[in-house]
């Protein structure tokens, strides 16, 4: 009967061997390890091998980010190496991601792009989880919609999405999580790069002048707030156009009611109870307009994603 | 008025003087074999990233050594004379860094972001064309520790990133 390989006492004759050698002991999980072991996972081991051998030279994000596709991929996920993107969303929220990738404006496809690609600093792994958690600075344990999270231990910035707020909420609502988190992602990207450029300078002008002189809310809300809002209303207004042809006709009434103050509205959400300076400084005669807009129209809007 | 004036920009020149002096900088050391030290990568704009992650507070600090040909804002990197050091260690400049942000760990993001900015910030003055501009800098250095037993030991600056490790 044939054995495996003990890595070290002898040259690798097989992918797993090699991935062995090239992992610290350990890294991966004994499971995940023995699902790898499988004939039909060669594919995914060379793929695997050729990312961090041959692509980026023997790199410890590669590493990471191996370890962290493979056990995504254990879980029925979907790994990009290519892209650096690792998707483990399921049901509704993956179709609306799905979706928000295939007919998004020029803002979200410029953002994605940015996490894509050989010369992208950080990846991305995005998950559905049942429930997800934030602890705020006091310890408060709250339920929320979804987080985004990002330790300088490693360049693949995580973002969870609640499978049971998506599930409760409208689709539009949804895909405002996803642009929320997204959002997120991108300027921790733009935070931690080592890029310097004067898209990043001016960003982190913005960014860090909101981190010196006012400690809540978060520096982060409050450049969302700032540089984000008018083009996170676009791109709700462009996705529910495009990709919710069906919804967008009922609750227009075919294109004769203006839906802009509903999508700003949306985009809001996660924001004004953070009490960020761009919402607080609007007249209270705007904020009504956008609270009226928001009643009209979200008890008629669809839970569905349209397959 | 005119001397008003003078007195607001001699000020502006006395503190400026005083927080770029060697003696009111903190130097952190770390030890390349038992710390994390990333990115030494030459085609890297940051020679030198140490960081601190505290879960438990939600914050992630990054320590890094900036330098990038043409950029206006890199980091300083100068050579002290190892007597200097010795100096700078007695009057309690030089501090090991592990020791140094163990303080932390209990502080929140917010209390942090504050004792940093109160203890170790200062706005640098610098000509754009004919603009005068400032933008916020640090008085944190580090030093390797293999470096000590050196004649002259250099002493790197480092831009500080503070964030939350998680946003909902």
């Amino acid at each position: 009967m044939p054995t495996e390989p003990i890595p070290g006492e002898e040259e690798c004759t097989t992918s797993l061997c090699t991935l062995d050698t090239v992992l610290e002991p350990n890294a991966l999980e004994a499971g995940t390890r023995l699902w790898m072991s499988s004939q039909y996972r060669q594919a995914l081991l060379s793929d695997v091998l050729d990312f961090i051998i041959y692509e980026n030279d023997n790199s410890n994000e590669s590493k990471l980010f191996s370890i962290e596709g493979m056990e995504a991929e254990r879980n029925g996920g979907e790994v990009d190496f290519e892209d650096k993107i690792i998707n483990e969303l399921k049901g509704k929220e993956k179709c609306l991601d799905n979706l928000l990738k295939e007919s998004g404006n020029d803002f979200v496809k410029n953002m994605i792009a940015n996490f894509v690609g050989d010369d992208s600093e950080f990846g991305i792994n995005i998950k559905s989880k049942d429930n997800v958690y934030y602890t705020d600075e006091d310890g408060e344990i709250s339920e929320v919609s979804g987080i985004t999270k990002y330790s300088s231990d490693s360049n693949i910035i995580k973002i969870e999405i609640s499978t049971l707020k998506a599930n409760s909420r409208r689709a539009l609502q949804v895909t405002r999580t996803l642009l929320h988190e997204y959002i997120h992602a991108d300027i921790f990207r733009k935070v931690y790069s080592d890029s310097i450029n004067s898209e990043i300078e001016n960003f982190r002008k913005t960014y860090n002048d909101y981190k010196n002189t006012k400690f809540q809310p978060t520096a982060s809300h409050q450049t969302m707030a700032e540089l984000y809002l008018n083009s996170m209303k676009e791109a709700l207004k462009n996705f529910h156009r495009q990709a919710m042809v069906g919804d967008y006709n009922f609750l227009s009434n075919n294109g004769q009611n203006n839906l802009d103050d509903f999508y700003e509205a949306i985009a809001w959400q996660g924001l004004r109870n953070q009490n960020v300076d761009a919402w607080i400084n609007l007249s209270q005669d705007r904020k009504e307009e956008i609270d009226d807009a928001y009643q009209q129209y979200i008890f008629a809007a669809t839970y569905n994603c349209p397959n | 008025m005119k001397n008003y004036f003078l007195i607001i920009i001699l000020l502006f020149g006395v503190i400026n003087v005083y927080s770029q002096s060697v003696s009111n900088n903190l130097y952190l050391v770390i030890d390349q074999k038992n710390d994390t030290i990333l990115r030494e990568n030459p085609k890297s704009n940051t020679k030198i990233e140490y960081y601190q992650i505290n879960k438990k507070k939600n914050w992630n600090l990054s320590l890094r050594h900036i330098y990038s040909p043409n950029y206006v804002k890199n980091n300083y990197r100068y050579q002290l004379p190892s007597v200097m050091v010795e100096q700078l260690m007695n009057n309690g400049n030089v501090t090991d860094i592990k020791t140094f942000l163990k303080k932390f760990d209990k502080l929140s993001y917010k209390k942090l972001s504050q004792y940093l900015s109160i203890h170790y910030s200062y706005y640098y003055e610098y000509l754009d064309g004919h603009l005068k501009k400032t933008y916020k800098r640090y008085n944190i250095f580090l030093i390797f520790k293999s470096d000590l037993k050196n004649k002259y030991v250099p002493c790197y600056e480092v831009s500080l990133i503070l964030s939350r490790m998680v946003e909902m």
